[in-house]
């Protein structure tokens, strides 16, 4: 009897872990090279309800991120778009008001198409280690508050391009995308100052990114899935 | 009007890059290429307005004059002249550096900074000149990565954290009328809508 019983919680484990390992094959982009569908002709797809949703970092990757964006007319205008910004980071929210009214000044219903949403950041400079763990556990609660709790309503795209912060929204958002709950494809752009390495962040996300582009030649030919269009700022 | 700017990072100062510049032999070297403007910004923190302060007592005996502005914080304006007229004003930090200040200028000394660096060099309305001041105290930002990648392309110069090597640079650049021995190509315009593509393939 035992050994039946034995046998069949073996077999179930089994059955699990390879269904698993099928699951991340499907989904991991890391297991897909090279099926991007190059479409030379700009005709858009994008339909009004896809939703993008755009990672803004402090200082530097907000100002590379904007640069980017006000480069891409036809995509702020079709999609509706979710900024996530860190508590405490007026400057960001400035200059993306200011972006999105240059985009929007001629059309009215396009301002309805965007909505900014702060998530918690913790600030560690000069804090205890207990403090900084507290911190950062609040900070990662709300981004799953944020992500979870807000109607279902994933991204179709998740745009950023590497405040830390993206670590966390990503894999949560593969998470959702291996229980079958999104189909949100992560795109990851890597910021100029990044010539010859990768950096933390996009080496962390670009297992489970769909998309890594790289904006230096040495970066793409050191990284098999990097890929390089020239400067994009 | 010849401007010269130069700019540190908005927060922390860059203050090899101030001790190079608030200098005697380097304010009498642009007053020999004919600079009649220096801007220079030096950083939001409250210590930079009391280093900014020493360094520009021992230039020598100018009538410095000190106040506050609301977009340009605590300034410093003074006429240098030793060896002709330059007239100097430091600010802390304008949010319009760009259209106010960078877009004017001739030449433009900065920390090697990707947003100082493309902030310059995205201006295409006037020829601009660039040079670069690796902050070699910085550790794991990758300035000199950037610098020679950009140097690479030839659209600056780049020094490292010292006054010599910036009056180099400075002398190359203003005795290369044509071009020739220095960068001063145009950087290649951005392909950012690139991204508007990648996002549209992956939404089919």
């Amino acid at each position: 009897m035992e050994e039946t019983k034995f046998t069949i919680i073996v077999s179930i484990l089994l059955i699990l872990i390879i269904s698993i390992l099928f699951r991340l094959i499907a989904i991991l982009p890391a297991c897909h090279v090279g099926k991007h569908v190059n479409n030379k002709d700009d005709i858009f797809v994008m339909k009004n309800s896809k939703k993008m949703m755009i990672l803004l970092g402090s200082g530097g990757h907000t100002g590379e991120m904007i640069r980017i964006l006000e480069q891409c007319n036809n995509m702020m205008k079709n999609l509706n778009r979710e900024y996530i910004i860190s508590s405490g980071d007026s400057t960001s929210i400035l200059k993306l008001k200011k972006m999105e009214e240059s985009l929007t000044d001629n059309n009215k219903d396009n301002k309805d198409k965007y909505k900014i949403t702060t998530i918690y950041r913790a600030r560690n400079i000069g804090e205890g280690k207990f403090k900084a763990i507290i911190n950062t556990l609040i900070s990662f609660k709300s981004t799953i508050d944020n992500l979870l709790f807000n109607g279902n309503n994933y991204p179709d795209v998740f745009l950023t391009n590497g405040p830390g912060t993206a670590i966390p929204i990503a894999y949560i958002l593969f998470i959702l995308k291996f229980l079958g709950f999104t189909k949100t494809k992560i795109i990851y752009i890597e910021s100029l100052a990044r010539v010859n390495q990768l950096s933390l962040t996009g080496l962390l996300i670009l297992p489970i990114s769909d998309r890594i582009i790289v904006q230096w030649e040495p970066l793409a030919k050191r990284y098999r899935r990097c890929e390089y269009y020239g400067i994009l700022v | 009007m010849k401007q010269v700017l130069i700019t540190t990072g908005a927060t922390v100062t860059f203050q090899e890059l101030m001790k190079s510049v608030l200098k005697k032999v380097f304010l009498n070297r642009l007053v020999e290429y004919k600079y009649d403007h220096m801007i220079v910004q030096y950083g939001k923190s409250e210590e930079s307005i009391e280093f900014i302060r020493k360094l520009i007592s021992e230039l020598g005996n100018f009538n410095v004059k000190e106040y506050n502005n609301k977009d340009t914080g605590h300034n410093f304006e003074f006429l240098y002249d030793l060896k002709g007229i330059l007239k100097v004003r430091c600010i802390q930090f304008d949010s319009l550096l760009i259209e106010n200040f960078t877009s004017l200028s001739d030449l433009v000394i900065s920390h090697a900074g990707t947003g100082s660096i493309i902030d310059t060099l995205r201006i295409t309305q006037r020829d601009i000149r660039l040079i670069v001041m690796i902050n070699e105290k910085l550790k794991d930002n990758h300035q000199s990565e950037i610098a020679d990648a950009f140097k690479s392309l030839g659209v600056l110069e780049s020094v490292g954290s010292n006054g010599d090597e910036l009056l180099i640079a400075v002398d190359k650049i203003e005795n290369d009328v044509v071009g020739e021995k220095c960068s001063r190509r145009r950087l290649p315009p951005s392909n950012g809508s690139i991204v508007e593509r990648i996002v549209n393939e992956e939404m089919m």
